[in-house]
């Protein structure tokens, strides 16, 4: 079994028209037996990027705490918020620097840049960026959500089609995922609010 | 012989993290946990070596001689213990750190670690001068 | 011991092994490890009569999964030299990007333009000493005083000097195309459709590689980086799409207002208001 299957996890970003959306599902297990129905997988880094951690739920944590130390510093060093582009390159380099005994952890970043233009991107455990115009997504449903976000995604969505399309994508694919489920988790950032929504989904 | 009246103390950061660093053993402290991991210290310290002996080679042994004490009197010049750490940069321009460029400079930076302790000036100075045990700075990984 | 203290200098970064041993119990006890995104890759690269073309596919796999339809494999190293990467992403990626930094520094201390045997020499140094534990294959060309320089960078350490040369899961699709039409003293609209071709052939012939055609053309004192010169495999988005005519069920919403920017204007009159 590979260790990415230990949690269960599912994650997923896109792009709208200036606004990005980012969900993940609620479960954290124990292989088949769930733990926890209300866990927490993306996290805030101040108020234009978010980023979500799929993989093993330790690891998820510390990586998320040492991240948040690294952008408080950045914070005081420099008198700003980091861009996400920026923030990429910090997790990309924290991750690189465990290139021979890496966290297990796929991170997925998400964030709005200068002017509001949305960002998205993923990586895999080593670190190695992978840039997307359209969708991201990590975890142990990945494949089906691949495949969902591939018939659903369409380019410059509005804030609420989005969160729909993004909400439908998430659910349909961890249906077919036994590892990650109990609803979801949505963010909907746009230049003017953060919308968070917990969504209801299939409880077995 | 004035060294040897001075108390020995550990250069770079503590090794004996269990959580961290796993149960000290023989084979473990050799071996280290990965494969690279014993190789990958002791390169920077072989190429040291091998560039010596070119410099010995071409120009003499007392080039070589004459840059290893300029090394040792540059490496002396360092600030107090404390916030700031030295930058080196004598000794770096010496050894031509300044030029190079490697993943050591932006890759788990010391400076950028989350298990800083501020170092206790006074114990710093006091493991530097001789005086007491442990190494100057206790939380640098 | 006294010459022992001297050595006490501020400790430096550099990879961090702490992981590795609970890592490697994880793996004794069954658990195994995440595999890494890869570029199975067909990347290229041939001496014209003018300079040097490098040429890639777009694809990284994860697995069997197509995990980016359009990453960039030709990375840049000095402005006269470029290097297209194969093997793990995340080490093609920071080795070239590491070097390149070298270089520039480099550069800022002799006041001169980059060879191409410098950037071999610090990329297979640092290759040999991981012992292959990094794993990129590289292809490496450009133009220097003291002419064209094509190079393969295999990951253990080992190089070659050829006119011209194939890597990655695709290179015997592309080195067909090659073996039968190279010639020497190409024209650069041939050498760029010679590229693509041998390019064309790895999309086609190896699932490792797909998507487009990433071309760059090294020339003495111009550089010209072609990202997707051709799209065999365009994407097409359903148009209308899809309307979800239930609505998925939300349990509890919050909205948070982003405060606003403010801009100051540094120099002006912002503070009266």
């Amino acid at each position: 079994m590979s260790i990415f299957e230990y949690n269960g996890s599912a994650l997923v970003a896109m792009v709208g028209k200036n606004c990005f959306a980012i969900a993940s599902d609620r479960r954290l297990g124990v292989q088949l037996q769930t733990i926890a129905t209300d866990f927490q997988r993306i996290f805030r880094i101040h108020d234009k990027v978010f980023i979500g951690l799929s993989g093993l739920g330790t690891d998820v944590q510390t990586l998320y705490q040492r991240l948040v130390f690294r952008h408080k510093l950045y914070q005081l060093r420099e008198e700003r918020d980091m861009k996400p582009e920026t923030f990429a390159s910090l997790v990309s380099a924290l991750l690189y620097e465990k290139r021979f005994g890496p966290y297990f952890c796929q991170p997925v970043i998400a964030g709005l840049g200068d002017d509001d233009k949305p960002f998205i991107c993923t990586m895999d455990s080593i670190g190695a960026k992978e840039l997307a115009k359209d969708f991201v997504v990590a975890g142990t449903a990945s494949e089906s959500l691949y495949g969902a976000c591939e018939a659903m995604f369409k380019p410059d969505m509005e804030p609420e089609e989005l969160f729909e399309t993004i909400s439908q994508a998430l659910i349909s694919s961890v249906d077919r995922d036994c590892l990650s489920g109990w609803g979801g988790h949505v963010y909907v950032v746009t230049p003017t609010e953060v919308t968070e929504k917990i969504l209801k989904g299939r409880m077995d | 012989m004035e060294a040897s009246k001075t108390i020995a103390h550990e250069i770079g950061g503590v090794r004996n993290d269990a959580f961290r660093f796993g149960l000290q053993g023989v084979k473990s402290d050799i071996v280290g946990s990965h494969p690279l991991e014993s190789a990958y210290h002791s390169t920077k310290v072989r190429q040291e070596e091998m560039k010596r002996k070119v410099l010995a080679n071409t120009y003499g042994s007392a080039l070589p001689m004459k840059l290893e004490l300029d090394r040792q009197i540059l490496s002396r010049f360092q600030r107090p213990p404390g916030a700031i750490p030295s930058s080196m940069v004598g000794l770096e321009a010496l050894t031509g750190g300044l030029e190079d460029f490697a993943f050591e400079d932006y890759l788990n930076d010391p400076k950028d670690s989350e298990s800083f302790r501020p170092v206790d000036t006074h114990h710093g100075m006091e493991v530097r001068l001789g005086l007491s045990r442990g190494p100057v700075c206790p939380s640098f990984i | 011991m006294a010459s022992k203290a001297t050595t006490d200098v501020p400790m430096k970064g550099g990879f961090n092994f702490d992981l590795c041993r609970r890592n490697e119990m994880l793996a004794n006890k069954g658990l195994r490890g995440p595999s890494f995104l890869k570029t199975g890759t067909t990347i290229v690269g041939l001496i014209f009569q003018d300079g040097v073309i490098l040429g890639a596919d777009t694809r990284a796999t994860e697995g069997p999964i197509v995990a980016d339809k359009n990453c960039e494999k030709i990375h840049y190293m000095a402005p006269n030299i470029y290097c297209c990467g194969a093997g793990t992403a995340a080490d093609t990626e920071a080795v070239t990007d590491m070097v390149s930094s070298q270089l520039k520094l480099h550069r800022y201390h002799t006041g001169r333009e980059s060879r191409v045997v410098t950037a071999l020499t610090l990329l297979k140094t640092h290759l040999f000493s991981y012992q292959g534990y990094v794993s990129a294959a590289l292809v490496l060309g450009g133009v220097d005083v003291t002419g064209p320089h094509l190079h393969t960078i295999y990951p253990h350490g080992s190089t070659d000097t050829l006119p011209y040369a194939t890597m990655g899961s695709g290179s015997l699709a592309a080195m067909a195309i090659f073996e039968s039409k190279y010639r020497e003293g190409l024209s650069k609209d041939e050498g760029i459709k010679l590229v693509a071709e041998a390019i064309l052939s790895g999309v086609f012939n190896d699932l490792g590689s797909g998507s487009n055609v990433d071309i760059c053309i090294i020339t003495k004192g111009h550089t010209e980086y072609l990202r997707n010169h051709m799209l065999p495999n365009p994407r097409t988005y359903p148009q209308k799409g899809y309307s979800f005519p239930k609505r998925t069920e939300v349990l509890l919403t919050k909205i948070t207002p982003l405060r606003e920017v403010v801009e100051v204007i540094e120099g002006g009159d912002a503070m009266e208001e």
